[in-house]
């Protein structure tokens, strides 16, 4: 994508045009993850904020011996919607059953926790290599804090912060493009470290111990 | 390079340098090759069963240069070259099927990080349904350039061109490691570096005279090695 875009910034360059261009994001999983689900009811509440998150990005280009030249041509990345599907798909395989919620404060009662996922930042760039013929990466970063609070008095469990990242080469494509510049990867990625570090986590794990404990499931 | 365009008394210049570069260039021309070390260390030697499949990976961890895709065309030829009988699963196939573990952020990195991760049964179920038995995985990958010399190129009314002499050396460093997913071990590993210089003069336009092919190199050998070994002819 990023060479058709090149050409195309070529010809709108010679116009004084500049591009846009809205990046599509299918962050979701071919497959449900290796995980194995615990019986618990959670609710997962995302704000306007969250589901709006976008970030327009600037295409750098490498020039010689590193140089970074920046283009008129811009990536607008609709992290937001992306990391609400993978985040349902991946809740849906943590936990057995799984509550949207309207609000923060709606009807908590019903669930035994409650997740608020937040995103703190997403960065994406083109890192160019120092040699004199400079070859770049692409690279993408994205971090979130999920805010789990206990379902019935919506106490504040824990707060965890994962981040993700990931880095792909600019390839000549032709067929079956994929238009996502690392982005997905990068989401993909701290979703992955959410999944593992919530486990680690000693105030979940109190939480959990408590939790099963109360409503007679076993992890 | 150098581009100067206020050099106009480079045509006498040339003339008088031109037999030693020439020279220079034979004798970098004849001196240049590609040399190849590796060393390998193996567990035991295996028998691999014909339902047995080895998948290849990058590190996501570690290495920006290589990708999945660039692991696999550095190592499956050679490997298969060596060892016909061999399946292989695609990288991207195990990577879906055994998310959230081989991401950037989650790929295991010792032996206690394996263990845990293959002692899991959703784990263990999708590698055994996937046939995985081998897991190579790069753990170094890098190429290195140091270049010497120079080219100066100029251009005025009458024409232009470049005069000189460039060389550099090129280091390629690859090292795999070998996972037994069935016995949740550590097989074996294998690295590899390549050295080479190349030469690139300049009599009017700068043609490279060799390129040393290092990274190719390298991966012709680890490939090789890894089919002996999973062969079990090592």
């Amino acid at each position: 994508m990023i060479y058709k875009a090149l050409i195309a910034a070529l010809i709108l360059l010679l116009l004084g045009c500049s591009i846009e261009r809205n990046v599509k994001l299918d962050t979701r999983l071919p497959h449900p993850p290796a995980f194995k689900q615990t019986p618990l009811h959670i609710g997962v509440y995302y704000s306007p904020e969250f589901l709006g998150y976008t970030e327009r990005k600037q295409l750098i280009m490498c020039g010689p011996s590193g140089r970074r030249d920046p283009s008129d041509i811009y990536f607008t990345f609709p992290v937001g919607s992306a990391s609400r599907d993978l985040f349902d798909q991946v809740i849906g395989s943590m936990f057995t059953e799984i509550t949207r919620k309207a609000g923060p404060l709606t009807n908590t009662s019903s669930v035994d926790a409650l997740f608020e996922p937040q995103i703190e930042f997403f960065d994406w760039d083109m890192v160019c290599s120092k040699d004199f013929l400079s070859t770049g990466i692409i690279s993408a970063k994205v971090s979130y804090v999920i805010h789990l609070y206990n379902g019935p008095d919506m106490h504040l469990v824990a707060s965890l912060h994962v981040e993700g990242r990931s880095s792909e080469k600019p390839e000549f494509c032709f067929e079956e493009c994929r238009d996502s510049l690392a982005a997905e990867q990068a989401i993909q990625d701290a979703m992955a470290r959410f999944m593992i570090a919530f486990q680690e986590q000693p105030e979940v794990k109190r939480w959990f111990s408590t939790r099963t404990a109360t409503t007679g499931n076993q992890q | 390079m150098v581009f100067d365009p206020h050099c106009h008394d480079w045509k006498p210049a040339m003339r008088s340098l031109a037999k030693p570069i020439a020279s220079l260039s034979i004798f970098l021309f004849i001196a240049a090759c590609t040399t190849v070390q590796t060393q390998s260390e193996f567990q035991n030697s295996i028998s691999l069963s014909p339902l047995d499949n080895v998948v290849l990976l990058s590190n996501l961890a570690s290495d920006q240069d290589f990708s999945d895709k660039d692991v696999d065309r550095c190592i499956r030829p050679a490997m298969f070259d060596a060892a016909p009988e061999l399946h292989f699963i695609p990288a991207k196939q195990f990577r879906e099927n055994l998310y959230p573990y081989f991401m950037p952020s989650t790929t295991p990195r010792d032996l206690d990080d394996y263990r845990k991760i293959l002692e899991r049964a959703e784990v263990q179920k999708r590698v055994a349904s996937l046939g995985v038995r081998y897991l190579i995985i790069l753990t170094k990958g890098k190429t290195d350039e140091d270049w010497h010399g120079g080219i100066l190129c100029g251009a005025g009314y009458g024409g232009g061109g470049c005069f000189g002499l460039s060389w550099w050396d090129r280091k390629s460093e690859l090292g795999l490691a070998i996972w037994d997913l069935q016995n949740k071990s550590r097989a074996g590993s294998v690295q590899a570096n390549a050295t080479g210089t190349g030469i690139m003069p300049a009599f009017g336009l700068p043609i490279p005279l060799y390129m040393p092919a290092t990274e190719s190199a390298v991966c012709r050998e680890l490939g090789s090695r890894l089919g002996k070994f999973l062969n079990g002819q090592e």
